[in-house]
């Protein structure tokens, strides 16, 4: 009798876990279909109205993050190297101490080097603010530039501020 | 669990193919940012023993010759600092070169202008940390210029404090540089990454 009625409870327990394993595998399709999904390549997208837009289809066709991510990851390898090189090769010195015997004359840090050019020769309202901010100021706008008097134009005005600027941070720095 | 909004908008699953190509950015973009992780990690580390104002450049030397990799974490946040005012100067030549500044875009170029212009004060405002007579001379250039302003000496006290010409390092100066400067370089560049998935990536126009 007591045999009999374990191996009632064994079926019944069987029938309760084959209920519950059909259960979660219908519950488990859908998530199995999208790690299908995701393992395969996904397939090239190209929508209809970029194809329109741009004449470079290519430059749009769809491609997975990993791509991404493996380009950062040796450009970011590659600039840390950089970085490291020069960390270790070129030591940073301090400045002379505040205690130590006035120095004569130092010179700016290098990215001030324009201004300071400017400084050395110009009165400060113009070298100071006028100039720097007027560069800043087309800086800024240089996307409505580009509306006003075209591409070209814009581009060349960006240009002449970056030589001015580059030019007068190189002169700077190797002047004696 | 699905990614976070902001995460998922910034990287998406799929990219499109234009955004990888090498001369479409050069990396410059990136290099900056990696530059700005960089300054912060080194900068977390170095704020553990570095006091502002008078005794400045005695913590600096002390970090620099009694610290274990001391040296090396000064040497590496000075020219990780060098290397983004290059790489964010060249990332505006890019985008200039490749038309990436012009209308729907214009807003994440203004961001990208400022954000230049933060870089270079953040440089100014590191080279006047150093402490030294050096930086006393340009934190009194600096001062000098601010003070022809209407109003001048309120604001060269609000950013450089009460620096000597021996000494450039103040504690105004040192909350600027770590905190507001940094803060909202951090905040902007976030913005602009934003900017960049919105106005649909980094291709050329």
């Amino acid at each position: 009798m007591k045999q009999q009625r374990n191996i009632y409870e064994e079926n019944s327990n069987s029938d309760i876990k084959k209920t519950r394993l059909r259960r979660a595998l219908a519950k488990a399709k859908p998530l199995v279909a999208l790690m299908l999904e995701k393992s395969i390549p996904p397939k090239v997208i190209l929508s209809d109205s970029i194809k329109k837009e741009s004449g470079n289809s290519i430059d749009n066709e769809k491609v997975p993050l990993e791509e991404l991510q493996v380009r950062e990851a040796i450009s970011t390898f590659l600039w840390l190297g950089f970085l490291f090189v020069i960390t270790i090769l070129i030591k940073v010195h301090l400045d002379s101490s505040p205690h130590a015997a006035a120095i004569g004359v130092s010179k700016a840090p290098w990215v001030f080097g324009s201004i300071q050019w400017l400084l050395q020769r110009l009165p400060v309202w113009l070298s100071g603010w006028f100039i720097p901010l007027l560069s800043g100021a087309i800086l800024l706008t240089l996307p409505w530039w580009e509306l006003k008097v075209g591409q070209r134009w814009a581009r060349i005005i960006f240009l002449i501020l970056s030589f001015v600027w580059v030019g007068l941070t190189f002169l700077y720095w190797f002047q004696d | 669990m699905g990614k976070p909004g902001f995460i998922q908008h910034i990287r998406p699953r799929q990219l499109k193919s234009g955004t990888l190509q090498l001369r479409n950015t050069f990396c410059l973009g990136g290099f900056s940012f990696l530059a700005f992780i960089l300054l912060t990690i080194s900068g977390v580390l170095l704020l553990f023993f570095y006091s502002p104002g008078e005794a400045a450049f005695s913590s600096l030397s002390e970090i620099d010759s009694a610290l274990p990799y001391g040296g090396l974490i000064r040497s590496l946040h000075f020219w990780a600092g060098q290397l983004m005012v290059v790489s964010v100067f060249l990332h505006m030549v890019r985008v200039v070169w490749s038309k990436a500044y012009k209308p729907l875009r214009e807003l994440n170029w203004v961001t990208g202008v400022m954000l230049f212009v933060l870089t270079v004060v953040l440089d100014y405002s590191g080279y006047l940390l150093r402490g030294g007579q050096e930086s006393g001379a340009a934190a009194s250039v600096g001062q000098t210029l601010v003070k022809t302003l209407p109003g001048g000496h309120f604001f060269s006290t609000i950013f450089f404090g009460q620096p000597s010409s021996l000494n450039g390092s103040t504690l105004n100066v040192f909350v600027w540089h770590v905190f507001i400067l940094a803060g909202i370089a951090g905040f902007l560049q976030i913005f602009h990454f934003w900017r960049i998935r919105k106005d649909g990536g980094v291709r050329p126009l």
